[in-house]
């Protein structure tokens, strides 16, 4: 079977203007997307995880024919997004901001039927569908289906946005932050659907988000990207497996001065949080717990510190992602 | 916060947002000009410049620029009451400043003191050069007098610009109603058929307006008709202070509702 | 075609309820613009001689109006709509419906008419009131259906022109404003052209807009174009239609651009 999406070495370089004064301004090239390849196969979530900036909505963007790529390729149920945009369209769900993209005075259930017309669904399918997505998406029972769509709350508009990219029941949805800015109970509804999407109805959906956690429970494969870049990619267990293997000490610590100071001749990457007026969160990441981890308490202990807690973990996919985007843990 | 304070942050302001969007700045220029043409063509339409100079003595094209201007002006410094509010509300700033402790009189105030120098800039480069043009040196002082009559005619605008403001705000969609309130406010002021040529009950109404005695100074100097220039400037000032009391109430109604409802971002 | 057809309804349908049923933007609009317009056209009395006929000025100034209004909705609805789309995050979606943007110019263009019809009636009543009731009669029905379908060819045209600057730079709203004030004025959309000064005359003919602008002001008014009935038309038509084209072609190489560089955000105002 054909791949949903397939992408070579795209790039994508914004020209932004920026003026200084009345007469003065600058012109800065961003280069926001620089030759990134992947694929993704029809019955899975591909999630493209990096922080803010690093190019996951601009290719998202890119493959829902709403902007052309500098160079590269990059095609969609099998068509090529520049060539054949509408063959493309016909081909995908799109979600972009959950918090606006419709009428504000239209309730939800008419800005649905607005966009089945839009989309070229027959009234009676269209009909049909929304009335099935309504249900699912659980649209009648928080009254969104009669409520004007300037009355919703952000999950509410999270759901209609999603019903939308579903209307057309298209092969391939393309989700961008999808959960962002929502409450637990309206994010893990999403994610539930959006799993249930892939891999029920043998949907291809591209997924990005920035949520760690996120990533980890929703995809079937991750894109690690940053600055334009993919650094890594993978399921969750390959990429944590990939680092070189490092273990995370843990400690709680009742200090009494800078619980640094008897740190510094560990030369091992630490985090230091306080959490409270003298108690500290203590983080290192070490290669051989086992032959550290005396010499470490011993040392905070001789400085008059308390430790009150010590945990080994493995590393997390923030881990992962830090070695990746900044070279080391 | 001094209202020094709070004029600085003013300028800042609105000086960086004109200086990044230029084309507001060519605005104020153009469109006394563009205003002057199409009520200037509008009158081809009835008749003819000729006849205007006849009745008035006066070029068509001297009385339009300075009703332009005049439209200009006073829109300019009032508008930036008017929609200020809504403004704030749309980008989010507005629950900073209901929260923040500057006095509110004080801040609405200070608010169209940057769009004073720009209505200045605007005199300079609209009725300036028309005078110079047909009333050579002479049009330099009559600009001037005229530029320093609008500048007050904006300044004795402000209490009252609050209060509807405030009072506008309260209500859902205000934008639509301000947007019914200017064009009556400039009709009742007489920007462009002077208002003391309208029926009676239209003056009495328009006289509510402080600026409208500005407006009525600047046109009868125009059209050398006889005007109690000293009067009419005392009527506009007592209304200023009159409506600062109730510019006040105004605006505290409106944020104490505000409060109540819960502040949102538009 | 039907599917055509019902992309317009829906776009027809959402602004419809949206802008007329749920907002009353329309009444509020059409006041407030009403009385803008009532500022700016009583001072014409300052114009007119004694004795002439008040019926005659009102006339005239109605169907200025009229021609004003048509453009001014082309500006605001048809070209300006796109702005909005764009700062309420419709745009997107619009484009990847692959309906393309013919059925939301189709869609839009009934509902302009509706508004227009009523506008017409709100400003004879206003008109009649602080002036004189406008004397309208149709003094040439074909030419008033050709200059209406022609102004109609050529605001379409416009509005793509002005749309696409849109797209490609979220223009300003002062710079819709200055040219929905400025462009009726110069293209002879207000008065008639016989009266207006030699250049102006000149500057008007080059436009598309002048051709039926003259051709409804003799429909209406019986005052004659500055060129012979039968060249009105047919310059009008040629000149309206080739207009459009342009509008279509300029139109698709700036969503090109904007496709390629990006929407813009667009500000406030």
């Amino acid at each position: 079977m054909s791949r949903a999406i397939e992408v070579e070495k795209i790039t994508k370089t914004y020209r932004v203007k920026s003026r200084r004064g009345l007469f003065k301004s600058s012109v800065e090239f961003v280069e926001a997307v620089k030759g990134i390849s992947f694929t993704a196969n029809y019955g899975s979530i591909v999630c493209l995880l990096g922080p803010n900036g690093a190019g996951k909505t601009t290719t998202i963007k890119i493959l829902a024919t709403l902007l052309l790529p500098d160079s590269g390729s990059a095609r969609v149920a099998g068509y090529d997004v520049v060539e054949e945009a509408s063959k493309v369209r016909e081909n995908i769900g799109l979600m972009l901001t959950v918090e606006k993209g419709f009428y504000g005075k239209l309730n939800g259930r008419e800005n649905l039927e607005y966009f089945a017309a839009l989309y070229g669904l027959p009234r009676n399918i269209a009909l049909k569908r929304i009335d099935h997505l309504v249900k699912l998406l659980e649209l009648d029972k928080l009254g969104a289906d009669r409520k004007l769509y300037e009355e919703f709350s952000l999950g509410m508009k999270a759901r209609l946005s999603l019903a939308r990219a579903l209307l057309k029941d298209a092969p391939i949805l393309l989700l961008d932050e999808p959960t962002l800015g929502l409450d637990p109970p309206s994010a893990r509804k999403i994610r539930e659907l959006v799993r249930d999407m892939a891999h029920r109805e043998n949907k291809s959906i591209l997924y990005t988000t920035h949520n760690m956690f996120e990533a980890e429970i929703v995809c079937d494969r991750i894109l690690l990207i940053n600055k334009g870049v993919i650094v890594a990619e993978g399921s969750p267990e390959e990429l944590k497996d990939k680092i070189p293997k490092l273990k995370v000490i843990n400690l709680v610590i009742k200090a009494s001065g800078d619980p640094g100071k008897p740190l510094e001749r560990f030369t091992f990457r630490k985090e230091i949080k306080q959490e409270e007026n003298s108690v500290f969160n203590v983080k290192m990441y070490v290669p051989k717990p086992e032959e550290v981890l005396g010499e470490i308490v011993k040392a905070l202990v001789n400085s008059g510190h308390e430790v009150v807690n010590v945990r080994v973990e493995e590393p997390s996919l923030e881990d992962v992602f830090i070695y990746y985007s900044e070279g080391s843990i | 916060m001094s209202f020094i304070d709070i004029l600085r942050a003013e300028f800042r302001l609105e000086y960086n947002d004109m200086f990044r969007r230029k084309s507001v700045l060519l605005m104020l220029i153009l469109y006394p000009y563009l205003f002057t043409l199409f009520t200037l063509f509008i009158g081809y339409a009835g008749g003819s410049p000729g006849v205007f100079i006849e009745k008035f003595g006066l070029n068509p094209i001297v009385y339009l620029i300075t009703s332009s201007y005049i439209l200009m002006s006073i829109l300019a410094s009032i508008d930036v009451l008017l929609w200020r509010p809504l403004y704030d509300s749309e980008n989010g700033t507005l629950i900073y400043i209901i929260s923040s402790p500057v006095n509110r009189l004080k801040y609405y105030i200070a608010l169209p003191f940057p769009r004073y120098t720009e209505l200045i800039l605007m005199g300079a480069t609209s009725i300036l050069p028309v005078y110079m043009y047909y009333y050579g040196l002479e049009g330099v002082l009559l600009s001037l007098l005229m530029i320093t009559l609008i500048t007050a005619g904006c300044v004795v605008m402000v209490p009252f610009a609050i209060f509807i403001a405030g009072v506008c705000h309260r209500v859902g969609e205000s934008w639509r109603i301000i947007n019914i309130v200017r064009p009556i406010v400039m009709i009742l002021m007489g920007v462009y058929y002077p208002r003391f040529y309208i029926p009676l009950i239209g003056y009495v109404i328009g006289s509510l307006i402080p600026s409208s005695f500005i407006v009525e100074i600047i046109q009868r100097t125009l059209l050398r008709l006889e005007s109690n220039t000293y009067l009419l400037l005392a009527v506009a000032f007592t209304l200023f202070f009159l409506y600062l009391p109730a510019s006040a109430w105004s605006i505290k109604a409106w944020e104490a509702k505000k409060v109540k409802e819960g502040v949102k971002i538009s | 075609m039907l599917r055509f057809l019902r992309r317009s309804y829906a776009v027809f349908k959402a602004y419809f309820i949206s802008d007329f049923i749920r907002s009353h933007g329309f009444i509020y609009g059409l006041i407030s613009m009403g009385l803008w317009i009532i500022m700016f056209t009583i001072p014409v009395t300052l114009f007119t001689p004694g004795g002439v006929s008040r019926d005659e000025v009102a006339s005239r100034i109605y169907v200025g109006i009229m021609l004003f209004y048509y453009f001014s909705a082309a500006s605001w609805d048809w070209a300006a709509e796109l702005r909005w789309m764009i700062m309420n995050g419709r745009l997107e979606y619009y484009i990847t419906s692959g309906a393309g943007f013919a059925p939301h110019y189709f869609g839009i263009l009934p509902f302009t008419l509706m508004w227009l019809c009523i506008a017409l009636v709100f400003n004879y009543a206003l008109l009649s009131i602080v002036w004189a009731p406008p004397a309208i009669t149709i003094v040439n029905s074909y030419a008033f259906a050709v200059g209406f379908i022609l102004y109609t060819v050529s605001l379409i045209g416009y509005a793509l022109l002005l749309g696409s600057s849109m797209l490609s730079t979220g223009s300003t709203g002062y710079f819709v404003e200055f040219l929905s004030f400025i462009l009726p004025v110069a293209t002879g959309g207000l008065f008639p052209l016989k009266q207006s000064p030699e250049i102006l005359k000149t500057i008007a003919l080059l436009t598309p807009f002048s051709y039926p602008a003259e051709l409804l002001r003799y429909s209406l008014l019986g005052i004659e174009p500055v060129v012979s009935i039968e060249k009105t038309i047919l310059i009008g038509g040629v000149y309206g239609a080739l207009f459009l084209i342009l509008g279509v072609i300029v139109f698709r190489i700036q969503l090109r651009k904007a496709l390629r560089n990006g929407f813009p955000t667009v500000s406030l105002w």
